[in-house]
């Protein structure tokens, strides 16, 4: 493996992990890195000022457009999800970081559904430890569902907040007792401004934190999109075809290995255009390429407490309350549901009202006379027959082909976000809402998208084994959400990053 | 000269004054036909920053000016003193960030300093052509092409998030973080926020 020189497609969590451990380990002679983003700089002072006041995010222009998407968009929601900037969707995430559950890597053994992983939990442990130090997780050591084998954060967990009380004595009075401080992804540089979409501190990993600076052995190349892998004959890829969008400059470049760290369904697009030797696109010889699309609607039930006398009210820009009652293997056969006390969007908006010409007296008054609780979550999403990605004629502005979604929400599913938005409900209830509760039910969002190129144990039903390199070719890894089997219920960044560690790992 | 209603919901700043926030709900200003019309004129054909490539430092006077209004919209909010560090020398802080860095407002500073120091010119008191400019309820709003939308919108609003995220929301009591504020690390005992005892 010595003197490689690697193709790393992509710039988020997997892409740099990858990178940097292969470097480390002199696994890679030299690695490329491409990102057909441009570069946000972060922690940037003026940027945070135009964030704070006038809500602009620096790197807007890395979302996709209405226009870049064909298909169900309306149903699988790719705009504001997914980022295309050097850091990935790592750049503007909300940084929470819990780990799968046993469970979810042996769906099929324990439902008929999908597919298992190649490895269960307990592989793969180890490395979620390692990738809550490199993503510098704030969490509760104490806890331990799932099993932590006496493996501790590398940060402190975050404080419960005042506004959690209730929802605590709630999941008390209740009996649903399996909840606690959320794993987040917070530094101990973390200066709680509750400016987490774009920090002045970087007290957020971001995968730009991770990016070596340019040298003999490391070159990132920004507004590259790879167009194709080249292939040397079926099993052996050859290099990249890439464009550098911004310049008009393209070329052939050789490589040893290619590493496929986009997301999962620009990943899933790459094989697909990455057709010499392979009619159908690289790794799709049986068609699974694309396929299996799931993710996680994201369901929210809000209400009103009608008084507030310890005047309540949002502090922090991230939750530090969640809930894992309901992600248990008792209710994996109907999907499973992971939640927390959310608030951010409910805050006062102080500044905009003063602006509209509320007074501060009557601000001081709603203040203590009401309050809103929010429980948002996330369900686990059953494949419905025919969900796939797919490539859409034309390009977008990265030279990326646009993107077509073919999507329906299975019935499982459906059936899951009712009797879980009514379980919120419930909650919100003990907690003393009154009056109605207002049940928001989101479909879902493409950066949590997986399983379209599906680890399995043989090319006749996925795209890539247990180390995530694609059958039969001996040299293209898929190190992406798209490899997940499965969706669980929870969100993927720690479990990438893991699955990256250890892929890295065992290459070097 | 036609009378136009201010729907002041805050005290006027006065040199010395206490500002009990909100203890006067009605007042009443007039301003003379020619200062409505001039206050509404179209001073621009572009919604966006003029110039944001030029980049600089804003005039001493103009950023002073500018840094005043700041601190006496705060002043009426009550989000000074103990609330928050809002002073001539932080809001100007914001100031030389916006215009020293693109997309610049060094033009759109100047102008609007210009457009206070010409308000107040034509009305009494600097403080009441610092109300007008941040208070006065237009119906119908100004278009941000207008001297005072314009002002509006690159000014008052900018300085009212600044101000709140800077420390003014503690005015709302028992707060003790909110968004932008800088408040501190959570590992420390004694914590930024609000903690579940």
């Amino acid at each position: 493996m010595k003197d490689a020189r690697v193709a790393v497609v992509g710039s988020g969590v997997a892409a740099t992990t990858v990178a940097d451990i292969l470097l480390r380990s002199s696994a890679a002679s030299h690695v490329t890195m491409f990102e057909a983003g441009s570069r946000v700089f972060m922690a940037d002072y003026r940027s945070w000022l135009d964030f704070v006041t006038k809500d602009l995010r620096p790197y807007a222009d890395g979302l996709d457009k209405k226009l870049d998407i064909e298909g169900d968009e309306d149903l699988f929601r790719v705009r504001d999800g997914r980022l295309m900037v050097v850091g990935g969707s790592t750049v503007h995430w909300g940084g929470w970081c819990p780990r799968f559950k046993p469970e979810d890597f042996s769906l099929k053994t324990n439902t008929g559904r999908g597919l298992d992983w190649q490895f269960g939990y307990e592989e793969l442990a180890p490395y979620y430890a390692k990738a809550e130090r490199r993503l510098q997780v704030a969490g509760n050591s104490n806890r331990d569902d799932p099993p932590r084998y006496g493996k501790r954060f590398p940060v402190k967990s975050v404080p419960l907040t005042q506004k959690d009380g209730p929802v605590v004595q709630a999941f008390e009075e209740l009996g649903y007792l399996n909840f606690g401080n959320l794993p987040i992804a917070r530094n101990k540089g973390c200066i709680t401004t509750g400016t987490c979409k774009y920090c002045p501190v970087q007290g957020k990993y971001d995968a730009t934190m991770d990016l070596k600076p340019n040298s003999e052995r490391f070159r990132l190349k920004y507004n590259c999109a790879v167009v194709e892998i080249l292939m040397e004959r079926k099993t052996k890829a050859s290099g990249v075809k890439w464009y550098n969008w911004m310049t008009g400059e393209g070329d052939n470049e050789p490589f040893d290995y290619v590493f496929v760290c986009a997301g999962a369904l620009e990943s899933a697009k790459l094989l697909l255009r990455s057709t010499m030797h392979w009619r159908e696109g690289l790794g799709n010889g049986t068609g699974h390429v694309g396929r299996h699309l799931v993710s996680h609607p994201l369901i929210r039930a809000d209400g009103v407490v009608p008084k507030n006398p310890e005047a309540f009210e949002q502090e922090l820009d991230f939750p530090t309350l969640e809930c894992r009652e309901f992600d248990t293997p008792l209710y994996q056969p109907e999907g499973k549901f992971y939640f927390v006390r959310d608030g951010r969007d409910h805050r006062i908006d102080f500044a905009n009202e003063l602006i509209n010409g509320r007074s501060v007296s009557e601000l001081e008054k709603q203040l203590v006379d009401r309050v809103n609780f929010r429980l948002s979550g996330f369900v686990e999403e059953f494949e419905s027959e025919g969900n796939r990605v797919e490539i859409a004629k034309g390009t977008n502005k990265f030279g990326l082909p646009r993107t077509r979604i073919v999507y329906a929400t299975h019935e499982l599913t459906k059936k899951a976000k009712e009797k879980w938005i009514s379980k919120m409900g419930e909650i919100l209830r003990q907690v003393g809402v009154e009056g109605d509760i207002d049940p928001i039910n989101y479909n879902p969002r493409c950066d949590h998208a997986t399983s379209v190129c599906r680890m399995s144990a043989t090319a006749a039903e996925g795209v890539v084994d247990g180390n995530c390199k694609v059958h039969d070719c001996d040299n293209v890894y898929v190190v992406s959400n798209a490899v997940f089997p499965n969706v669980a219920a929870v969100n993927p960044t720690l479990t990438l990053t893991a699955l990256a560690i250890k892929v890295a790992e065992s290459f070097s | 000269m036609a009378v136009i209603t201010i729907d002041r919901r805050t005290f006027i700043i006065g040199a010395s004054a206490f500002f009990a926030t909100n203890a006067i709900a009605d007042s009443h200003i007039t301003v003379p036909d020619d200062l409505l019309s001039w206050l509404r004129e179209e001073i621009t054909d572009q919604p966006g920053l003029r110039s944001p490539e030029v980049t600089g430092p804003v005039p001493d006077a103009d950023a002073r000016r500018l840094a005043e209004f700041g601190v006496f919209i705060a002043r009426q909010w009550g989000m000074d003193g103990e609330f928050s560090d809002l002073t001539t020398d932080l809001t100007s802080y914001l100031i030389f960030f916006k215009a020293a860095e693109s997309p610049s407002y060094l033009n759109e500073y100047e102008e609007m300093a210009a457009v206070l120091r010409e308000l107040e010119a034509r009305v009494a008191s600097r403080e009441q052509a610092f109300e007008i400019m941040a208070f006065w309820k237009m119906s119908p709003e100004a278009s941000n092409l207008t001297r005072v939308g314009r002002f509006r919108q690159l000014v008052f609003r900018e300085f009212a998030y600044y101000i709140v995220s800077q420390g003014g929301f503690k005015r709302f009591k028992p707060m003790k973080n909110y968004f932008g504020y800088r408040g501190g690390r959570f590992t420390q005992a004694d914590l930024p926020y609000r903690g579940l005892d």
